[in-house]
């Protein structure tokens, strides 16, 4: 049963999933992921992300041996998507609860956040947030921490913050309007304890303070190494023990920055530029923390770089060769996910924007320094519910 | 501007012609309805000499929603829009551009820019209180404009033909062109319109463009001789310009839609079988045209004369020229036979590549047969005088001082604009144009230069450059069979596979009038405004 936000039983339910979370904010907020218990099959979850059309979808792929995609199973989600917006905004987010797991899909159009079962790959509810929050054009960028889900609604140029109820359901707390400092709006953001890192795509990045729930910031708004050459970070991941912020940058080249975090705020960053491929603007931690992986969505392919987790240092890995069907079945490529929750992830799925949107499945190897990525025989896999794929997400999610 | 047109104006043609758009906006004359006759617009010609003239700059809303952006000619019967100045080599242009835009954005727009150039301080602020001198001024917005008269062979200085530092706020006091026309200048098709940095895609869309006619040309091509001209101005105009998501957008042909279906296409009449001289600018902001003249399904040879403003070598007969915005061709079209009903001026479509936006076929004009047939006033003299050495003669065979490489590039933040535009040298960092930056390249009068031009980018592009125009001599590696002076080139989109396609030109810095600094940049003019421009010096 999908309820629509205005349901009585839908409210009956927020009220008394929120009351001892109003009561206990800071028990919530310690609240860390685990993998669930019940959900024991891995699932890789679209958003179909339809524009004008209703209902827009989230497609579930059961992973099976060796990273396959497989049964694939439409979860209609009732809202509309943006059709496609900046790659830095994820629009899926999972959350590894140990009662109900849950897929968070983003719905651009009907400016709402669909909370779906995964259990049950039923849609629980979508919520709206403020009345004056959209994401039409460019699409809802989703991040959560277990207890706060924030969704960056792009065209309003806000970003709303719920608090995460049992059974997934959300309650919308309020929004904020971050700016860059070129007028830039939130495009990327990452979070870890009590910080969030955003990017907003004018070559600038800041930080804010999320330990009550709503970010604050922490007054650390400043430009990018990358922002006098015209290299501006997009997407960006926080190491596990959050020492490191990552940002990969818009860029004709794949260009990775690195900001020291220990002290809860940006420093400077550290600009590393691999020239082999195009336009970093997505990026993702491997979950062992020694490779960054970037969606090089110009060129068409999917890099590594070696990243060192105690001097925060880049350097140099592998490319793969171009994913087929690039500039004739799919023009852009996002945001990668890793197949598996720990070591180098083992295998990347990318989604493939055009028109025949698909999952590019790329086989990781890493070792004495060196890496390969190269493409399943069987990728793409089609997405057979969208022609706009910009966002995906695993369960069960990376640790951090 | 790109992802959208692809994905989402595929119908962009048949769009929104449904309202007449002649209703007299406050500041900018009455435009044609759609379906009547095409009229060449007013000319201007030299005398003894000198062509002075006044245009004011003025903007307004039509009952469709479109943007104007005029340039007012005052006759004593009222306001005519964009005349075409006619000018001979040698001529001297006076022209005061008084500067009457009065532009407000939406707040939404004003308050967060409506492309990331703004953010990048490009040419200067946008705000602050600008230098009372134009030629000093640093601050660009909406209301900032300038003249760039494209084609010309002309200084890149204040009072002429520069853009980079040439910023006109507006005031009732007219800032002075004063520009002397070569006496080896192609005769040929030129054209003006503003080049703010950051917004000239803007006024464009607005229809601030008119035609400059260098004349001369029977004496090169004597085959024009005694033909009636017309002179086609192809202007393009969206809705929402300012939106990543700018609307349908319409081609006009001398400001009059060409919306078939929607509406009934302009009619162009020639006598019939009548040969006529035809001058056809591309002055969209974004359109690469494919031109053709079809009777029926049958494309119609044409005879080329010129390109860009400089007649083409031998008499080409051809069947389509490809027109990237900016781009001029001339060519003699031989009209339909009386009774012909089926005749029309059409752009055949385009492939701009994957994420290139949408360039469809369309019918741009009837073309009907009419022996009263209304004829524009101007037919190209018959008596040729003395015949001229031309400008850039014996180009092909010079040996090159100097070889560069350059390439287009960009870096997308998403599948919907604003997009990040580069036009790089090989070895330099690509960089978003920033005006008070060095200049990419240095180089001095005297050099001749092969410039190769790579697009490393799934959209086609139109490379352009002020003050000279260059000899195409490749594509793809290439060597063009029929080299042609152009000032604006397309460089074919990339694939994906194989190598990056090219084009290589030959650049002529021999005049020592064109030293100093000038710009060169992609000419769909969403990307120039969003940084593929960068600045070359020429030293004395």
């Amino acid at each position: 049963m999908r309820l629509s936000p205005a349901s009585p039983i839908l409210s009956a339910l927020t009220s008394i999933a929120f009351f001892g979370l109003m009561a206990l904010p800071g028990a919530i907020a310690a609240e860390k992921p685990s993998v669930p218990s019940t959900a024991t099959t891995s699932y890789l979850v679209t958003n179909d992300d339809l524009a004008g059309q209703l209902p827009s979808s989230g497609t579930f792929f059961a992973i099976g041996t060796s990273g396959a995609l497989s049964n694939p199973n439409r979860v209609n989600l009732g809202g509309s998507g943006s059709g496609g917006g900046y790659f830095a905004a994820n629009r899926v987010s999972m959350l590894s609860n140990t009662t109900t797991p849950c897929a968070y899909i983003s719905l651009g159009g009907s400016n709402e956040v669909s909370a779906v079962d995964i259990n049950t790959q039923q849609d629980i509810g979508n919520f709206p947030a403020g009345s004056g929050d959209s994401g039409h054009d460019n699409g809802v960028g989703l991040a959560n921490n277990g207890s706060y889900l924030y969704a960056n609604f792009t065209s309003s140029q806000t970003l709303a913050t719920y608090a995460i109820g049992s059974g997934c359901v959300l309650q919308f707390l309020s929004d904020i309007t971050p700016i860059g400092l070129h007028a830039g709006n939130l495009k990327g953001m990452a979070l870890h304890g009590n910080l969030m890192v955003a990017t907003f795509g004018d070559g600038s990045i800041g930080s804010f303070n999320i330990s009550a729930g709503v970010p604050v910031s922490n007054n650390d708004l400043q430009n990018a190494t990358g922002y006098t050459t015209s290299r501006f970070p997009q997407g960006v991941d926080i190491t596990q023990d959050g020492h490191y912020a990552i940002f990969g940058d818009q860029s004709t080249t794949d260009t990775i920055e690195v900001s020291d975090i220990s002290s809860g705020k940006l420093t400077k960053t550290v600009l590393y530029d691999f020239s082999t491929a195009g336009n970093s603007s997505s990026v993702l931690l491997s979950p062992d923390g020694t490779l960054i992986y970037t969606a090089n969505t110009s060129t068409g392919t999917v890099s590594a770089a070696f990243f060192n987790g105690s001097t925060g240092k880049v350097t140099a890995g592998c490319t793969s060769k171009q994913l087929k069907g690039f500039a004739n079945n799919w023009n852009f490529l996002s945001s990668p996910v890793a197949e598996l929750p720990s070591g180098t992830g083992s295998v990347l799925y990318l989604p493939e924007f055009g028109a025949s949107s698909g999952i590019a499945v790329v086989n990781v190897t890493s070792s004495g320094g060196k890496c390969t990525l190269t493409e399943a025989a069987k990728s793409p896999v089609v997405d057979p519910d969208s022609t706009s794929l910009l966002s995906i997400g695993v369960y069960p999610p990376r640790s951090f | 501007m790109r992802r959208f047109a692809k994905w989402a104006l595929g119908v962009q043609v048949v769009g929104l012609a449904f309202l007449s758009a002649s209703a007299q906006l406050p500041n900018c004359p009455v435009r044609p309805n759609p379906g009547t006759v095409v009229a060449d617009a007013l000319s201007l010609s030299s005398q003894n000499g000198v062509l002075q003239l006044g245009l004011t700059e003025r903007n307004g809303v039509d009952a469709l929603g479109y943007t104007h952006f005029c340039f007012d000619y005052a006759t004593s019967t009222g306001n005519i829009e964009a005349p075409t100045l006619r000018l001979n080599p040698g001529d001297t242009l006076s022209l005061d551009l008084t500067n009457q835009l009065n532009f407000t954005p939406a707040a939404a727009i004003a308050q967060t820019k409506y492309h990331s150039m703004d953010d990048m301080g490009s040419m200067g602020s946008t705000t602050g209180t600008a230098s009372t001198d134009p030629c000093q001024s640093k601050i660009v917005n909406f209301n900032t404009t300038n003249l760039h008269f494209h084609g010309l062979n002309v200084p890149p200085l204040c009072h002429q033909d520069d853009v980079i530092t040439t910023l006109i706020q507006p005031s009732t006091t007219p800032f002075k062109y004063q520009i002397q026309i070569p006496a080896n200048e192609p005769p040929g098709l030129y054209w003006y319109h503003p080049h703010p940095h950051g917004y000239t895609a803007f006024q464009v869309n607005g229809g601030a463009a008119g035609a400059i006619v260098i004349g001369g040309i029977e004496k090169i091509k004597p085959q024009v001789s005694g033909l009636t001209e017309r002179v086609l101005v192809i202007r393009q105009q969206f809705l929402n310009p300012l939106s990543w998501i700018p609307g349908s957008y319409q081609l006009t042909v001398n400001f009059q839609p060409a919306t078939f279906p929607a509406e009934a296409s302009p009619i162009i009449q020639t006598k019939p079988g009548e040969k006529q001289f035809w001058r056809v600018a591309n002055a969209s902001t974004q359109a690469f045209l494919d031109l053709q003249v079809l009777f029926g399904t049958t494309a119609q040879t044409l005879e080329l004369i010129s390109m860009d403003g400089v007649p083409v070598t031998g008499d080409p007969m051809v069947t389509d020229i490809a027109l990237p915005p900016a781009g001029r061709a001339e060519f003699i079209m031989t009209g339909p036979p009386s009774g012909s009903t089926n005749a029309t001026f059409v752009t055949a479509g385009y492939n701009t590549g994957p994420v290139g936006n949408a360039n469809v076929p369309q019918v741009l004009a009837n073309i009907l047969p009419t022996a009263t047939a209304s004829q524009p006033a101007t037919v190209v003299p018959s008596a040729p005088a003395v015949r001229v050495t031309q400008r850039f003669s014996g180009l092909a065979a010079i040996k090159p001082t100097a070889t560069r490489s350059l390439y287009f590039s960009e870096a997308a933040l998403g599948t919907n604009p604003p997009v990040n535009f580069f036009i790089t040298v090989k070895g330099q960092q690509p960089k978003l144009f920033n005006a008070n930056e060095p200049p990419a390249i240095v180089t001095n009068t005297g050099a001749v230069e092969d410039w190769t031009i790579e697009n490393h980018t799934g959209e086609q592009h139109a490379f352009h450059m002020h003050q000279i125009h260059f000899l195409v001599m490749a594509i793809n590696g290439v060597a063009v069979a029929n080299p042609t002076l152009q000032d604006t080139v397309n460089v074919p989109f990339y694939s994906g596979i194989g190598p990056y396609p090219s084009v290589t030109v030959r650049m002529d810095f021999r005049d020592p009038n064109i030293a100093g600094t000038f710009v060169y940049h992609c000419h769909v003019l969403f990307h120039e405004d969003n940084g593929m421009m960068a600045k070359i010096r020429v030293d004395p």
